[in-house]
C-alpha cells in the first residue's frame, strides 16, 4: 500500500533564523509579537523557474498531446517556444491581455510598452546567445511579476495559511492521522503580500489555550492542517496534534490517542482566544464554517475502517458538524470509507471528496460529492468511474468553488500519496462522458499523479476567479512555496520557507456570506424515518433488458469493515468484499415509481428486481438518510443533466402511503451462507453429490482457511456472481468493469442459476428455496454477514454487525 | 360546446369594448401598474438608423426617448395610461405605443416631434404592438380581452378582434406577413390532467383568425416573448416549463420549475423542440424577453429573475437540434452519458446549451426588455429603473449599467414587488415566487402538489390577490395567514433563508395588490346579465352569498360542497375562496378541476351541495356566470 515517496523527507529544524528575527523585532518594537520582515529571494526564484522552464521544453510532446483538455492554449508549449524566454514572454503578454480586458485603463499602457520592448529585444537576441537571452529572461520575469501584482483580484493586503511537513505516510488516508505527522510549522499570515515588503507574522506565537487538556498551553511541537477562515475574517479554524510518534521508528502505525492525533482548535486572527474544539483519541480536521455559523469536519468518530490494508489499520474517517464552540458534534455521513476537505460552494452546500468503491475497483473514485449543510441528498458532480483508469484522474481533492462562477477549481491527487498533484477546473454543467469532459486542466505542465505518474507539484487551491489563484507549488515538489498562479502558465512567488513547506494560502479579509441550506422542519436529531421515492425506476442511463418489468426493490445495507486487515476475515470469494445485511424488499409500482420508508443513519443501497425477485440492476456504491430526510430520486440511475419528463400524471407510488421494507427470509439479515443457503443445499442436492465422487462437493462442513464451508468452496467462485474489490479491478470485464448492465447482474447472471434454471437432473426447488439461492447470488455470493466472530457464523449463528 | 357560447358571449361584449371603448387616464385604479415615481421600464424600441432607443417607462406612464450616442434621455413623452408595448411603425416614422387600462389605447407618436399624433381606442390592457410589414395595419394583443385587434391604420381603428385562447402578452408577424403568432401566457381547461399547456397561435392574416394553435411541451406556461428570426423559418418563445406532476420535494436538477425557449418551425408551422436556458446547477428563472440579431446569428434571451442575458449561437443551436435523431436508431452506438439521445429528450436536457450559449450577468434587476443596436445589447430592467448594455463584439462581453433616473431607496412595497419576482432569492436560482404566481401575483393556473398537506394531493395554484385579508391560505386552510404562507414558501420552495424583512416586504407588496376591472364590464358597470346574476347570486334558496357574502366574497371559513376531488385524500371541507377577480384565475376549485365557471355550477353541483343551482335554467346559469365574471 505504501507510494513512491515523492518528499524528500526534511529533517526536523524548528525555523530558527525566523524565530531569531521575530524575536529581535519585537524586542526592538517592543510590541508583544510582531510580523517579522520576509523578502523572497527573487534570483533564486528566477533560477528555480528557469530549470523548470527548460524542464518544460524538454517534455513538449506530452504536455502539448495534453491540449484538447487544456483552459489555457498559453499554459503549453507552443512550436513557436524555443527557450524559456520565448516561453515567458508569451506568458506574460496573455497575463497582460487578460488584465487589460478586466482592468480597461488601470496602468496597463507602461506595461504593454515595456513588454513591446523586450519582445523587440528578443527577437534581435540570437537563443545561442544564452547569457544574453537569461538577462532578457530576468527582465522579462521582474516586468511580469509588477503586472501580476496589479491584479485587480488581489483587493487583500494579507494571507493566512499554514507551514507543514509532508507527512510521513504517503497514502491520502494516512497522511492525516497524528502520529505520521512531522512536528513543525505553526499558522501565519503575510501582511502585504503583494509589496516590496511583506511581512510575516506568527499567529500562534503568543497564544496559550484558553480551555482543556492543553490549557496554558502553546501549539508547540506538533503539526498543523487544513485552516479555514470565517466569512467576517475574524476567526481560524484549524487542526493541530503533537504528533506523538510510535517509539520504533519503522513502526507503520501507532496507538490512536489524544497525542498522536489531530485535533480541531480555533483563534481569532489578531491572535487571541486559542481554544481546543475537539478532543478523543479520534483524528478530527479539515474544519471548514458554514454558512449558519457551525463547523463541518472530517473525523474517524464514527468508526470502520478500510477494506484494502493489508499491513496497518487504515481507519475510515467521514463528514461531521458541530457548533461553534465544539458541542453537538453529529455524523453527517454514513459512508463506509473516507472523505476529506469539505468547503461551502456559492448556493451553500457542502462540497467534498469522498471515496467510492462499493463492489468496485479501489483506487480511482475519489471525486467530487455534494450534500447539504445537513448532510441530506449526497450526489456526485460526475461518474465515479472511467472506463479506463487512465483517462482521467483518480481524485480530486481540495475541491473549492470559484466565486462569481459555476466552476471549481481542485488538485488531480494520488491515492498512494499526498493531496498534492496537478490543478484542475471542473465544470458541473458539462454532461460527463466518463472521461475529461468536466474537467479542463490549468497546469498542463504537471501531469496528473498516478493515472499518469505525474508529480507532487501544486496544491490547495484558493480560486480568485476562474484564470486566477492563490496555491501551494514547488517545481521540485519538496518545499512548496506560496504563490500567485494563473492559467496562462505564470506563477508568482509570494513567500518560501527553504526549512518547511506551505500550504492553504487564504486571503485574510471578510467575504460576503454564502447562502444558508434551509434544513427541512422538526425532524434533524430525532430517530424520524427517512422516505425514499423513485418517480421511475425505468429511467436509467442503461437500457433495461426487453420485457424487464421491475416488480420490487430490494433495500440492502452494507456495513463498514469493523476489522482493519484486508480480507480479514475473508467475507466471501470476492475480494476485500463488504458485508451487507439484507434489509427487504418494497413493491414498485406498473409505472416504475416507488415511495417507502427507509432506515436512517446507515449506507444502504437498492437493486431492482424482476418478477422473480431477482436482481436485474444493483446500486454499486451507498447511500443513506438523516432522520426525517426525504430523498427522491428520478430513477436508477438516471442521466445526470435530465430533468425528470413533463409526462402524464403524478407517480403512483406518491398517492398511497408510503411501503414498509418486508424483511426476506432467514439467513438474509444478518446475513448469512450457512443458514440461507446451505439448508437449500441439505435438501436437495448433498444427497446426490455426496454419492458421486465427480461432482462439487456440497456439504456444509467447514473447509479451508477463510472459515468457509465445502459447499461455498465448490460453488463460489466458480458458479457464483460477484465483483472483486481491488485496485486495477475495472479491467476485469466479469468481475470488475466500471458499471454494470441491466439484466447481467447477479443471479440472473450466474452459471450456478444457468444450471439449475435449465433443469438440473430431477432437482425441483421450492420457490421460496430458489429464492434462497438467487438472493445469496445477488449479494455479490457473500458468505459472512459480520467482520467477527466468523466461527459462530460458520456455524450457522446469528451474529450481528458492530458497526452500522 | 357550453365553453364556446360563453367565450362567443363573451367574446361579443369584449368586441364591442375593442371597438367602442375611450382611453382613460387610470392614474390609480390599476393594481400595480398605477402610476409611481417608479420608472419601471417595460419596453424598448430602436430607429433603424440606430441613434434613438424608446424606453416605455411602466409605472411612470410615460416613453422615454433616449439618445443612444450621448448615452442618456434626451426627452420624455407623456402617455395616457402604463405604457407596456413600444413599436416602430414600417416606414421608422412613427412610434406605436400601447397604453395599458381597462380601456386601453394606443397611441401613435411623431418620432422627432416626440409628440403623440392620433390615438386608436382599444381593449383591455392592451400590449405587444406589431404593424405589418406593408405597414397598412397594427396587431395589438388585447390581454385581458383574450383577443388580438387588428387596426387599419389608415382608418385608425381597430376593424378585427380574433379570439385566442388566454391573455396574449406578445406577438410577431412573419416578414412576409402572412402570419401573426401569439404568446397566450396561460392554458386554457382543466389543470388536474395529464397534459396541461399553453400554446402558441398562428393566426392567418389574410384569413383574419386563428389557423392553428401550437401546443407548447406538457407544462409550459407564463409565455413573455415571441420573435421571429430575420429570414422567417423560425420563432422563438420564452416560457416556463413546470414538471407539475412531482411532488415539491426539491429543486436539484430541475424538479419544479425550469426555464425553457421553444423554436417553432414556421415553413411547417410546427414545434421544432424546447430548450432549456437552465444549467444542471443554476436555473435561468422568469424568461423574458428574446430578441435576434439583424443577422439571425444570435439569440438574446434576458433571465428577468436572475438578472442575466443568454446570448445563444443560433445557427449552431439550430444544427445541433437538427441533427439529433427523433429515433433511437439500434445499430448506432449509444452514448449512455448523452442528456439528450432524441429529439424528445431535449426539453429535459439540461445541458443542452452548454457550448451554444454564454450566460451573462447584470448588475441590474428585472431585465424585461431588450434591444439590439449594431453589437450592442441593451436591457430595459425593470426594478433597476436602468439600462444595461453588453457590446457583444467586445472580448470578454461584461455589463454595464446606465441609470435612467435619479437613485430612489425602494419603498417597502416596491422592495416586495421587486422581490416577488427574484429568483435570485432561490436556492440555484430556478425559480421566483412569480415563477407559479406570474409577475404581478396571481396565477400559473397549474396544480402543484405542495407537502404541506401531505403528499399526492396537488391543488390549483392560488391568486394572492386579497390573500392577505381572507385568511387561513391554501385550499385545506394549511398555513393560518398569508403570512405564514410567505414564510413558508421562501422556506419550502425558494429553499431560501432569508432576513424576516425580506418577507415583510413580500406582505406589504401583495397587500398593495388591487383587482383589475372585469373584462366583462360595459362602461364600467357590470352588464345587463351580470346584473341579473347579482339577483340571483344573493338570493337566499340559492344560497351563494351564505359563504361568498359581498365584500371579500368569503366567509374565510372551510366547508364541504361536494368538490372532492380524484387525488385528494379522504377529505370534504375546502377553504372558501374570495371571487373577486376570478374572472382571470381558471381553472376552478381548489384542484382545477372545472375549467369554467359555468361547471362549477351545474356539472360540478350534481348534489346541490355548492349553492342550490340544478333548478336554475340555462338563462339564469349564464346570468348567473356573468355576475361572477364581473367582480
Amino acid at each position: 500500500m505504501t507510494g513512491q515517496t515523492n518528499f524528500d523527507r526534511q529533517r526536523l529544524r524548528l525555523p530558527a533564523p525566523l524565530v531569531a528575527c521575530a524575536f529581535a523585532l519585537a524586542v526592538v518594537a517592543g510590541q508583544s509579537f510582531a510580523a517579522a520582515a520576509i523578502a523572497p529571494d527573487l534570483k533564486q526564484e528566477q533560477e528555480i523557474q528557469f530549470a523548470d522552464l527548460n524542464r518544460q521544453l524538454k517534455e513538449r510532446a506530452p504536455i502539448q498531446s495534453r491540449a484538447a483538455q487544456t483552459l489555457r492554449r498559453d499554459a503549453l508549449i507552443l512550436d513557436s517556444d524555443r527557450d524559456p524566454v520565448d516561453i515567458v514572454i508569451r506568458r506574460t503578454g496573455a497575463l497582460l491581455a487578460d488584465l487589460k480586458v478586466n482592468v480597461p485603463g488601470r496602468r496597463i499602457g507602461d506595461f504593454e510598452s515595456r513588454l513591446a520592448k523586450l519582445k523587440e529585444r528578443a527577437e534581435q537576441t540570437d537563443t545561442a546567445d544564452t547569457a544574453a537571452r537569461h538577462c532578457l529572461y530576468e527582465d522579462v520575469c521582474v516586468l511580469r511579476r509588477q503586472i501580476a501584482f496589479t491584479n485587480p483580484l488581489l483587493n487583500f493586503d494579507k494571507i493566512v495559511f499554514i507551514k507543514r511537513h509532508p507527512s510521513r505516510f504517503d497514502h491520502m488516508c494516512d497522511q492525516y492521522y497524528g502520529f505520521n505527522a512531522v512536528p513543525g510549522g505553526g499558522l501565519f499570515v503575510i501582511e502585504k503580500p503583494f509589496s516590496n515588503k511583506p511581512a510575516l507574522r506568527d499567529l500562534l506565537a503568543r497564544a496559550v489555550c484558553e480551555r482543556g487538556r492543553l490549557q496554558g498551553r502553546q501549539l508547540a511541537p506538533g503539526a498543523f492542517l487544513a485552516p479555514d477562515l470565517s466569512s467576517d475574517g475574524k476567526t481560524v479554524v484549524f487542526a493541530y496534534t503533537e504528533a506523538e510518534q510510535d517509539p520504533n521508528p519503522k513502526a507503520k502505525t501507532h496507538e490512536w490517542n489524544e497525542r498522536s492525533t489531530f485535533h480541531i482548535f480555533k483563534i481569532n486572527t489578531d491572535g487571541t482566544g486559542l481554544t481546543q474544539l475537539t478532543d478523543g483519541k479520534v483524528n478530527d480536521f479539515d474544519p471548514c464554517w458554514l454558512p449558519d455559523g457551525r463547523i463541518a469536519f472530517i473525523s474517524e468518530r464514527r468508526g470502520g475502517y478500510i477494506r484494502c490494508s493489508g499491513d496497518r489499520p487504515v481507519t475510515t474517517y467521514t463528514l461531521h458538524r458541530m457548533d461553534a464552540d465544539g458541542r453537538n458534534i453529529a455524523c453527517l455521513s454514513y459512508h463506509e470509507t473516507n472523505e476529506w476537505q469539505p468547503s461551502v460552494n456559492n448556493d451553500g452546500m457542502i462540497v467534498y471528496t469522498r471515496w467510492d468503491y462499493v463492489d468496485r475497483d479501489s483506487d480511482i473514485a475519489h471525486h467530487a460529492w455534494l450534500t447539504t449543510p445537513d448532510g441530506r441528498d449526497a450526489r456526485a458532480f460526475h461518474g465515479n468511474y472511467p472506463v479506463d483508469r487512465t483517462l482521467r484522474p483518480w481524485m480530486e481533492m481540495n475541491i473549492r468553488a470559484i466565486p462569481g462562477s459555476r466552476k471549481y477549481v481542485a488538485t488531480a491527487a494520488p491515492h498512494h500519496g499526498q493531496a498534492y498533484g496537478s490543478l484542475v477546473l471542473l465544470d458541473p454543467a458539462v454532461e460527463d462522458d466518463n472521461a475529461m469532459s468536466q474537467l479542463k486542466r490549468l497546469t498542463p505542465e504537471v501531469a496528473f499523479p498516478e493515472s499518469e505518474k505525474g508529480r507532487w507539484i501544486f496544491a490547495t487551491a484558493w480560486p480568485l476567479n476562474e484564470d486566477y489563484y492563490l496555491c501551494a507549488y514547488d517545481p521540485a515538489a519538496k518545499t512548496h512555496g506560496l504563490y500567485l498562479a494563473d492559467s496562462f502558465g505564470n506563477r508568482e512567488l509570494i513567500y518560501r520557507d527553504p526549512e518547511i513547506g506551505c500550504l492553504n494560502p487564504i486571503p485574510l479579509r471578510p467575504r460576503s456570506a454564502l447562502p444558508v441550506v434551509p434544513a427541512p422542519t422538526a425532524t434533524a436529531g430525532t430517530d424520524a424515518e427517512g422516505i425514499v421515492t423513485v418517480v421511475n425506476v425505468y429511467d436509467s442511463q442503461k437500457s433495461w433488458p426487453k420485457d424487464a418489468k421491475i416488480a420490487a426493490l430490494r433495500v440492502v445495507q452494507l456495513l463498514p469493515k469493523t476489522t482493519w486487515k484486508a480480507n480479514v476475515p475473508r467475507v466471501g470469494v470476492a475480494s476485500e468484499t463488504n458485508a451487507r445485511a439484507v434489509l427487504g424488499t418494497v413493491p414498485v409500482e406498473s409505472d416504475g415509481s416507488a415511495r417507502f420508508y427507509a432506515p436512517t443513519r446507515k449506507p444502504i443501497y437498492f437493486q431492482a428486481l424482476d418478477e422473480r425477485g431477482m436482481a436485474v440492476q444493483s446500486m454499486r456504491s451507498i447511500t443513506y438518510l438523516q432522520p426525517g430526510e426525504s430523498l427522491t430520486c428520478r430513477g436508477c440511475h438516471e442521466a445526470r443533466h435530465r430533468t425528470p419528463p413533463p409526462d402524464g400524471s403524478a407517480p403512483l407510488a406518491v398517492r398511497r402511503e408510503p411501503s414498509r421494507i418486508q424483511p426476506d427470509t432467514d439467513g438474509s439479515n444478518p446475513f448469512n451462507y450457512p443458514r440461507l443457503v446451505q439448508p437449500v443445499l441439505d435438501r436437495h442436492c448433498v444427497a446426490c453429490h455426496s454419492q458421486n465422487r465427480k461432482t462439487p462437493k456440497l456439504a456444509g462442513t467447514p473447509s479451508g482457511s477463510s472459515g468457509w464451508s465445502q459447499s461455498y468452496a465448490s460453488l463460489a467462485a466458480k458458479y457464483g456472481f460477484y465483483f472483486n474489490v481491488g485496485n486495477g479491478v475495472i479491467k476485469d470485464p466479469i468481475h470488475g468493469g466500471a458499471t454494470s448492465t441491466p439484466g447481467r447482474f447477479g443471479a440472473r447472471a450466474s452459471k450456478l442459476f444457468q444450471v439449475l434454471d435449465q433443469g438440473h437432473h430431477d432437482v425441483k426447488l421450492s420457490a421460496e428455496d430458489m429464492h434462497r439461492i438467487t438472493l445469496w447470488l445477488d449479494c455479490n455470493s457473500d458468505f459472512f454477514g459480520a467482520y467477527e466472530n466468523i466461527e459462530a457464523q460458520g456455524r450457522g449463528e446469528i451474529v450481528k454487525a458492530s458497526l452500522e | 360546446m357550453k365553453q364556446h357560447l360563453l367565450k362567443l358571449s363573451a367574446a361579443v361584449i369584449l368586441a364591442s369594448t375593442c371597438f367602442i371603448g375611450t382611453p382613460t387616464a387610470t392614474a390609480g385604479l390599476f393594481g400595480s401598474w398605477s402610476k409611481s415615481e417608479w420608472l419601471s421600464p417595460t419596453a424598448l424600441a430602436v430607429t433603424a438608423d440606430g441613434k434613438t432607443m424608446f424606453i416605455a417607462y411602466a409605472t411612470a406612464n410615460q416613453v422615454a426617448v433616449f439618445d443612444i450616442a450621448a448615452g442618456k434621455v434626451a426627452t420624455t413623452i407623456e402617455m395616457p395610461a402604463s405604457p407596456l408595448g413600444l413599436a416602430l411603425s414600417t416606414d421608422g416614422k412613427q412610434l406605436f405605443v400601447t397604453c395599458a387600462a381597462p380601456s386601453s389605447s394606443v397611441c401613435i407618436v411623431d418620432i422627432g416631434a416626440n409628440k403623440i399624433a392620433a390615438t386608436i381606442p382599444a381593449g383591455h390592457t392592451t400590449m405587444a404592438p406589431v404593424p405589418s410589414p406593408d405597414g397598412k395595419t397594427l396587431f395589438v394583443c388585447n390581454r385581458f380581452d383574450n383577443n388580438v385587434a387588428v387596426m387599419d391604420l389608415a382608418q385608425r381603428k381597430t376593424v378585427n378582434c380574433i379570439p385566442v385562447p388566454r391573455e396574449p402578452v406578445a406577438a410577431a408577424v412573419t416578414p412576409d406577413g402572412k402570419y401573426l403568432l401569439v404568446a397566450n401566457h396561460l392554458h386554457t381547461g382543466r389543470s388536474d390532467v395529464d397534459v396541461v399547456a399553453a400554446t402558441v397561435s398562428i393566426i392567418d392574416v389574410a384569413a383574419g383568425k386563428v389557423a392553428k394553435e401550437i401546443a407548447l411541451p406538457n407544462g409550459s406556461g407564463l409565455l413573455r416573448d415571441i420573435r421571429v428570426s430575420p429570414d422567417g423559418k423560425f420563432a422563438c418563445v420564452t416560457h416556463v416549463l413546470a414538471r407539475f406532476h412531482l411532488p415539491t420535494t426539491q429543486l436539484e436538477r430541475g424538479w419544479m420549475n425550469t426555464n425553457a425557449l421553444s423554436l417553432i418551425d414556421l415553413a411547417k408551422l410546427e414545434l421544432f423542440n424546447t430548450v432549456l436556458l437552465d444549467n444542471v446547477d443554476s436555473g435561468a428563472a422568469n424568461p423574458w424577453a428574446v430578441v435576434w440579431t439583424a443577422d439571425g446569428k444570435q439569440i438574446c434571451v434576458t433571465h428577468a429573475g436572475t438578472h442575466e442575458v443568454s446570448v445563444i449561437d443560433a445557427p449552431a443551436l439550430l444544427d445541433k437540434l437538427a441533427k439529433i435523431p427523433a429515433t433511437l436508431d439500434p445499430n448506432s452506438k449509444i452514448d449512455y452519458n448523452a442528456a439528450s439521445r432524441v429529439a424528445a429528450d431535449v426539453p429535459n436536457d439540461l445541458s443542452f446549451l452548454v457550448g451554444v450559449r454564454n450566460r451573462i450577468k447584470l448588475p441590474d434587476n428585472g431585465p424585461r426588455a431588450l434591444a439590439i443596436v449594431g453589437s450592442k445589447i441593451y436591457t430595459a430592467n425593470y426594478f433597476s429603473d436602468s439600462l444595461d448594455v453588453i457590446d457583444l463584439a467586445a472580448p470578454a462581453p461584461t455589463a454595464v449599467s446606465i441609470a435612467l433616473g435619479p437613485k430612489r431607496a425602494m419603498s417597502v412595497t416596491r422592495k416586495g414587488e421587486m422581490l416577488w419576482n427574484d429568483g435570485t432569492m432561490c436556492f440555484q436560482g430556478w425559480q421566483s415566487c412569480s415563477s407559479c404566481h406570474s409577475s404581478d401575483a396571481r396565477t400559473d393556473a397549474l396544480n402543484w402538489d405542495l407537502l404541506n398537506d401531505g403528499i399526492g394531493n396537488p391543488k390549483n395554484s392560488k391568486s394572492m390577490l386579497l390573500a392577505h385579508k381572507t385568511p387561513p391560505a391554501m385550499s385545506m386552510g394549511e398555513r393560518d395567514t398569508a403570512e405564514t404562507a410567505v414564510r413558508a414558501g421562501i422556506k419550502n420552495i425558494l429553499f431560501a433563508v432569508r432576513p424576516e424583512e425580506d418577507a415583510v416586504a413580500i406582505d406589504e407588496y401583495l397587500k398593495s395588490l388591487k383587482p383589475i376591472p372585469s373584462p366583462s364590464l360595459v362602461n364600467g358597470k357590470p352588464s345587463a346579465a351580470a346584473q341579473r346574476g347579482k339577483k340571483l347570486f344573493f338570493d337566499n334558496t340559492i344560497g351563494c352569498a351564505k359563504c361568498h357574502p359581498s365584500g371579500l366574497f368569503t366567509t374565510l371559513k372551510s366547508y364541504d360542497v361536494g368538490t372532492r376531488g380524484q387525488f385528494d385524500k379522504p377529505q370534504d371541507i375546502f377553504d372558501t375562496p374570495t371571487l373577486v377577480e376570478c374572472w382571470r384565475t381558471a381553472p376552478y376549485l381548489h384542484d382545477g378541476s372545472a375549467a369554467t365557471l359555468r361547471e362549477v355550477v351545474t356539472t360540478r353541483n350534481s348534489q346541490d351541495k355548492h349553492g342550490k343551482t340544478q333548478q336554475l335554467s340555462p338563462q339564469e346559469i349564464d346570468d348567473l356566470v356573468a355576475y361572477l365574471l364581473s367582480l
